[in-house]
């Protein structure tokens, strides 16, 4: 079904809030209402974000490494939900000071019925958008079945065999086309890579191996909805709802104004008690005493009351409240993801332990894990061992424990220890130059001249690394500068290195 | 090491005064009851606000300590940070654009040309101030003492040792890792990340500030009265698109190139495919793939990749070679892990992606499509062409390779299920 591809449900609500907006534009000019077009800017605000989306999940397409991007552009949607997320907090930021503005200078609503009835409008495409985007739903669909051509997810240069094949040449076609905005430069040698890919998905069908005479089993595309493709649909969503109570507010508010609001007359005395205006309270004040001692029969039209006008700020104050608690949380993911933290299902300490508690295995260094998106984890590692032919009996193992947590992207550098090195059993072998020290990931690569082995040069570059091993005793950071120092007490409770 | 750098100086003491003037405008605002006061003083707010982000992410990075959830400590957190800001910016812009063509449809006049002159002037000056204290960068304080410590550590051991240890491990290619020079300038790279982000924003409420100011001086020169709108109604809008204008086209490129570290994009001046070809070059290596290489942030290259080779001893004389092409390419922190030829894989796929091909979906790079040569793999041409096809990995999905050559498979069947397993528990973890 066509509506379950992220991409027609973003590019079918971006058309229908468009046309929206343009509507909205005309309506305020016919009836010269200024609270109405500043209201259709909210739509727009509503394009952008739609807008942002629709470029991340382009560009996490292509999974496939380019010259530019190694990893492929899989992280675009976790980045598109994080400016998603940033761009919501900022129009909240600016709503309130709106809210804020209309507290000390309260106006009444003009033409309420016309108010009403666009508002109405702007709820119904809100919640058509709220429904088309629910995580909720769109997860429990995502795996009901999943045949490839629905998706245009996955762009991958396949065998001709494949049913997406018709998609995905009008994809590249796209591609090719696009221009980037978040990178221009990009733009060009993407396209190029892309014609590359179809130069080479001729010449690679005869090199294709490794089943794709058959297809993606079917389980495998459950995954279409990766949690990285959640994260933006989330982002796009709480747009959509902020656009949403937007619009219910505006809709109360209009109701209530119409219903019980007590409009000044265009002729005769009237006096506003809600608009804090010195002189025209006077002149009003007077005029109207006079008048009344003049006749008593005649009422005083009295405009209010006086809280509606206050009903409008105070309802943007609990909006506001509200999208901030509920975009706080994707702001936290994606920005935990773009840090290259741990993911959250991970112990670090418990895989460390259970690696080094591994037969052959003398240590281990740099451990380093991450996410890149969605389900794909990463992790890389130094194991120390005696000799190769331990380390090829526990290779298998090493990636088996990688696998159990949940990480299959593994880059596992072996190290052997020199003949005779009495030195740091986790010192690492392959380690840059001094002067690299700082422009490594972690490491302050301090002098360890004090124990330099008698290893050939041509093992190792000059200098020796810290130990990252995560001990039960953590030392303070004072301690562990002095590197001169650290080599001399190699042993199991090596500090935590606190990098640069 | 000084808890106050010079970046942080500058920053609590920007902040300290756009403090202190939001307070002294919003007061006087109100005071004074005029709409426009209170109105730029909420302008300082996001000043404030990006402030404090710059602030705050400065000091997670700073003090970026590697532990159990960020085994790269939070060293990109200024990254983040300056992306937020500058998307900040974005937004607001955007509003100040809708509200300037608001006021094009339906111009309204300034009325007390006076006070909004004094008070944008004040704030003009209190920008240009903030302006001048980034721009200067060793206005403030000391610069963070960053160099000290290798410094010191060099001559510490002194003598003979130290001799050694450079004799050794120096090459002619020595000054590619001078000591002061580039480590300065990475440095400066990753705090102007940060500060771009805050100098952006101060930078648009300068050009805001001018706006209402010279706006000002036009009705408060030629004061309008009580006559119909004229031309002079239509300065402050105008003059307030174009300043959007100005603003956005400095706040892309910060967002272009935060977006190169946060899509762990190839840092700049690293040429792939000149890399990918000297790697290849290097003798014992078979071929390569699953080359990556990316920028944590402020100058830190990382690379990994997979080699095959023959035997170890080829592995253990390449990968010092190895390390030399990318020192000298900039990236010093590599992973290198060998493969040795099996000839059941081609080249150029991985012998050891994961150890069930269920996981291939999980995998950075799909084992499923063979490499794209010259970005991520490379073959030597000397060596005898890929292997013919393998009937092998079969087509069947179930077909479980351990790829390294060790008697397996009697757990297969257990590895399809944590595949399946993990795979679940993670789908159902990372959704908040």
């Amino acid at each position: 079904r066509w509506w379950q591809n992220r991409r027609a449900r973003l590019l079918c609500m971006l058309a229908l809030t468009f046309l929206f907006f343009v509507v909205e534009v005309v309506v305020s000019r016919v009836t010269s209402s200024l609270a109405m077009l500043s209201d259709s800017f909210h739509m727009l605000s509503d394009v952008m974000a739609l807008v942002v989306a629709l470029v991340a999940v382009r560009f996490a397409q292509r999974t496939r490494a380019t010259k530019k991007n190694t990893f492929g552009w899989v992280r675009a949607e976790v980045m598109g939900a994080l400016v998603n997320a940033v761009f919501l907090t900022a129009l909240c930021f600016t709503i309130l000071l709106e809210a804020i503005e209309r507290f000390t200078e309260p106006h009444e609503i003009q033409q309420p019925l016309v108010v009403i009835g666009v508002g109405v409008a702007g709820l119904i495409i809100n919640l058509l958008g709220l429904c088309l985007f629910n995580h909720h739903g769109v997860g429990g669909h995502g795996h009901s079945h999943g045949h490839g051509h629905s998706h245009s997810g996955r762009q991958h240069a396949r065998g001709s065999l494949k049913p997406e094949q018709p998609p995905t040449d009008g994809e590249a076609a796209l591609h090719r086309e696009e221009t980037s905005t978040l990178v221009e430069n990009c733009s060009s040698s993407n396209g190029v890579s892309q014609e590359k890919l179809g130069d080479m998905k001729d010449d690679m069908t005869d090199l294709q191996v490794n089943g794709n005479a058959g297809h993606y089993p079917l389980d495998a595309e459950e995954v279409e909805e990766d949690s990285s493709a959640q994260l933006n649909m989330r982002g796009v969503f709480l747009h959509v709802f902020g656009d949403a109570l937007g619009s219910v507010i505006v809709v109360v508010n209009a109701l209530l104004f119409y219903g019980l609001w007590n409009p000044c007359p265009e002729d005769g005395p009237c006096f506003n008690p809600c608009v804090d205006n010195h002189c025209m309270e006077n002149a009003t004040l007077s005029q109207t005493l006079g008048r009344a001692n003049k006749s008593e029969q005649k009422s005083i039209t009295v405009a209010g009351p006086c809280w509606l006008l206050y009903l409008d700020p105070v309802l943007c104050l609990i909006m506001v409240c509200i999208l901030l608690y509920t975009t706080y949380p994707l702001l936290r993911e994606s920005a935990l993801i773009l840090l290259q933290t741990v993911p959250k299902q991970i112990d670090v300490h418990s895989l460390n332990s259970k690696l080094r508690t591994l037969e052959g295995v003398e240590a281990v260094h740099e451990l380093h894990i991450w996410q890149l998106a969605g389900s794909r984890i990463i992790g890389t590692a130094h194991i120390k061992c005696p000799d190769p032919s331990t380390y090829m009996m526990v290779a298998k193992r090493i990636k088996e424990i990688f696998h159990d947590e949940g990480i299959h992207a593994t880059t596992i550098q072996p190290e052997f220890a020199s003949v005779g090195s009495e030195s740091g059993r986790g010192k690492c072998e392959f380690p840059c130059r001094t002067q690299c020290a700082l422009k490594q990931c972690c490491g302050t690569a301090e002098d360890s001249t004090a124990k330099k082995t008698e290893k050939s040069s041509s093992l190792s570059i000059s200098c020796s690394e810290v130990v990252i091993e995560f001990p039960k005793t953590r030392r303070t950071k004072s301690e562990s500068i002095p590197s001169v120092k650290l080599e001399s007490n190699t042993d199991q409770n090596e500090q935590f290195e606190s990098s640069l | 090491m000084g808890r106050y750098s010079g970046k942080t100086c500058r920053l609590i003491f920007m902040l300290v005064l756009t403090v202190g003037f939001f307070v002294a405008e919003l007061v006087s605002g109100y005071v004074g009851n005029s709409i426009a006061l209170v109105s730029d003083s909420f302008n300082m707010l996001s000043d404030l606000i990006s402030l404090c982000v710059g602030l705050s992410t400065g000091r997670i990075a700073r003090r970026s300590r590697r532990g159990p959830r960020a085994t790269y400590g939070y060293s990109r957190a200024e990254a983040v940070g300056a992306l937020s800001n500058a998307v900040f910016l974005t937004a607001l812009c955007f509003t100040i654009f809708v509200e300037a063509i608001l006021r094009l449809a339906r111009p309204e006049r300034i009325d007390d040309a006076q006070l909004v002159l004094i008070v944008g002037t004040l704030g003009l000056a209190v920008n240009l101030v903030g302006l001048l204290v980034f721009q200067d960068w060793g206005a403030c304080c000391r610069r963070r003492p960053h160099d000290p410590p290798p410094a010191a550590a060099r001559p510490l051991p002194g003598g003979d040792p130290a001799g050694q240890a450079d004799g050794a491990g120096d090459s002619p290619n020595d000054q590619k890792c001078p000591e002061e020079g580039p480590k300065k300038k990475k440095e400066k790279k990753s705090e102007a990340l940060n500060i771009r982000g805050v100098l952006l924003h101060v930078m648009g409420d300068a050009l805001g500030s001018v706006v209402v100011v010279v706006a000002a001086t036009i009705f408060y020169v030629l004061p309008l009265g009580n006559a119909p709108c004229n031309w002079q109604c239509y300065i402050d809008p105008s003059l307030t698109v174009i300043m959007v204008f100005i603003i956005l086209s400095s706040a892309f490129p910060l967002i272009k190139e935060t977006a190169i570290i946060l899509l762990q994009m190839v840092p700049k001046g690293v040429n792939m495919q000149l890399l990918t070809d000297k790697l290849a070059r290097v003798p014992g290596v078979s071929s390569l793939h699953e080359v990556h290489v990316w920028e944590l942030a402020g100058g830190k290259n990382i690379a990994t990749l997979h080699i095959k080779c023959q035997t170890p001893t080829d592995y253990q004389d390449a990968a010092y070679k190895i390390r030399k092409v990318f020192h000298e390419a900039g990236i010093h922190s590599v992973t290198i892990q060998p493969e040795y030829i099996d000839h059941k894989t081609t080249q150029l796929l991985c012998s050891s992606p994961c150890i069930s091909k269920a996981c291939d979906s999980q995998l950075c790079c799909s084992q499923r499509d063979p490499p794209l040569a010259k970005t991520n793999g490379y073959t030597e041409k000397n060596d005898s062409c890929l292997p013919a096809l393998h009937k092998d990995n079969g087509s069947s999905k179930n077909d479980i390779e351990i790829p390294i050559e060790s008697p397996l498979s009697e757990d297969s069947v257990k590895n399809v299920k944590n595949c399946g397993v993990s795979k679940q528990s993670q789908l159902s973890s990372t959704r908040l």
